[in-house]
């Protein structure tokens, strides 16, 4: 019996837009990606880029895999050289550049994902988790990739690991204009950085907006077995109460802002 | 009450091997100091710190796969350096960990859980019936005869925690086992690890990053550079804020804000957990206006 992974997908994603694809296992959202770059063919349906249809020509799949870079889940598994530096080097050389070009590119890509020249040399098995992680991604930035798609790049990482490679992500979503697409779980990480959210479920986009209209609808994510970021069902019990908050607060910040607003005459 | 897991200046050091300029190296390293630590029987507790700091080192002496360097470290009181009873250790303390694929060696859900048990020689009706129970117990006795593959992350790791509850363990340790589950994966497996503890008793050790996870512990600990760097209930751990980031922790969201409202000159309790705390912390501090 053939399974439907993904259904009547209508999506439009903007030049520099950073957006976080949310959804349980299952949902949909790594098959979603894996179209993004040709990796699966729609069964019907179109996936444009730039305005051209990326299953169209199959001799261009090489350059649309450039275009459209794919992190995948714990992607430091990939990685193999000897040395950090021509690790990130590989991809690069394999596009057939002069070797001033790609040592530009490599140094860049490092640059932008915070490892600096003290790594160059190490082998990347001597790296931290968050170190080996940002090391990965920058092998797939140095292919100068026009989107750029991540799938989990926090999982199973501590704290300080995860925070890490988040501002890594943002400062390169900031420095080079280009298309970030997070794959996440976690909705306090996807709430504080990007622009716009699509959630998915069983196939379907369930819905999809700003951060602050998604998380004000914490019904909703429930019954598809997500979560709001903890401080909104802060806002919602009181909301319940009486008190007149706002219900689309997510973040730390927000939520100090409205409760000090709230208490301070108790002060 | 006794004590399930018990260490006495308890310290690990091992060789460390790494190659620089195509040169082996190798140096001693020393990832757990001078640890004490005491943990009741019956009891949750939850071990925090970041990668790196030493907890799954201490996780694997739990279940005698190291050993002391010096110290001594006793389980069911039983001294792990004492070769003798590392089947009894090993029998009395079963580890789960992070990735639910590796732990799982049969095709078939009923005939990995019993994977542990035909290992001890016990008697097939009797297999039959912890399978059974440690099935219901951990909510999967639906799936029993289902391929492990066909399930999802939070299936499969409660599949293993099953596995080691039919080997009747007293203590159950959990390295990192939510690290690779989505959000229900995480409910579902954390809630069988708090029910097994409450309703059947089993002392639980819980590695983790999430500190939402620890919420409900009897006691956390920190581990940091190889030393407990703090102890106490989560309420007393969790105020202390600057402290847990400085060892590259984090406090629940709600803790937060407590926190930043309280640098701010406001009256709210510290000790701040969950969102049903802080919204009747709210009211009450409403109510007095």
């Amino acid at each position: 019996m053939a399974k439907v992974a993904l259904d009547d997908i209508t999506l439009e994603i903007n030049d520099g837009e950073f957006i976080g694809l949310i959804g349980h296992t299952g949902s949909g959202k790594s098959t979603l990606i894996q179209h993004l770059n040709a990796l699966i063919k729609p069964t019907s349906g179109e996936i444009l880029l730039n305005g051209a249809d990326i299953n169209a020509d199959k001799t261009k799949l090489k350059t649309i895999r450039q275009k459209v870079g794919l992190v995948f889940q714990y992607p430091e598994h990939q990685l193999f050289e000897m040395t950090v530096y021509k690790d990130v080097c590989y991809g690069p050389t394999n596009l057939g550049l002069s070797s001033d070009e790609i040592d530009k590119r490599a140094k860049k890509a490092l640059e932008t994902v915070g490892l600096g020249e003290e790594v160059y040399e190490k082998s990347p098995f001597e790296l931290s988790g968050g170190q080996k992680r940002r090391a990965a991604i920058a092998g797939i930035l140095a292919m100068q990739p026009q989107v750029l798609v991540l799938d989990e790049p926090t999982a199973g990482l501590d704290p300080k690991g995860r925070d890490e490679i988040l501002n890594a992500i943002k400062e390169m979503h900031k420095r080079l204009g280009i298309i970030v697409i997070l794959v996440s779980h976690s909705m306090e990480d996807v709430a504080r950085l990007v622009d716009r959210i699509i959630v998915m479920h069983q196939g379907k986009i369930a819905v999809t907006g700003t951060p602050k209209e998604v998380f004000g609808q914490a019904e909703m994510l429930e019954s598809i077995g997500l979560a709001a970021p903890q401080v909104s069902y802060v806002m919602m019990g009181l909301k319940e109460k009486g008190f007149d908050v706002p219900a689309d607060v997510y973040t730390i910040d927000e939520a100090t802002e409205v409760l000090y607003a709230l208490l301070k005459q108790v002060k | 009450m006794g004590f399930m897991v018990k260490s006495k200046n308890l310290k690990y050091e091992y060789v460390r091997t790494f190659e620089v300029n195509n040169e082996t190296r190798t140096e001693t390293f020393l990832a757990l100091n001078n640890v004490n630590i005491d943990i009741e029987k019956g009891s949750f507790i939850a071990i925090l710190g970041h990668n790196g700091s030493g907890k799954s080192t201490f996780a694997k002496q739990i279940n005698a796969l190291i050993t002391p360097t010096e110290g001594t470290l006793w389980v069911n009181g039983y001294d792990t350096k004492n070769e003798e009873f590392i089947w009894d250790i090993r029998q009395s303390a079963g580890m789960v960990f992070q990735n639910p694929d590796n732990q799982i060696v049969a095709t078939i859900v009923e005939e990995d859980v019993a994977f542990g048990p035909e290992n001890l020689g016990i008697e097939p009706s009797e297999i039959r019936k912890r399978v059974d129970s440690v099935l219901k117990a951990v909510g999967m006795s639906a799936f029993k005869k289902y391929a492990p593959s066909k399930l999802s992350g939070g299936q499969k790791q409660r599949i293993a925690i099953a596995g080691v509850l039919a080997m009747q363990p007293k203590c159950i340790v959990l390295d990192e086992p939510t690290a690779m589950l989505d959000p229900e994966g995480r409910k579902d497996v954390i809630e069988t690890i708090k029910r097994l503890n409450r309703e059947e008793g089993i002392t639980t050790v819980l590695i983790t990053h999430y500190m939402d996870e620890t919420v409900e512990a009897d006691k956390v600990i920190v581990i940091d550079n190889g030393v407990v760097a703090m102890e106490g209930t989560p309420r007393e751990i969790f105020v202390q804020v600057d402290r847990l980031k400085s060892y590259g922790l984090d406090v629940p969201q709600v803790t937060e804000v407590a926190y930043n409202l309280r640098k701010q000159g406001i009256n709210i309790p510290a000790d701040i957990l969950t969102p049903e705390e802080m919204v009747s912390a709210v009211c009450q501090l409403k109510s007095i206006i």
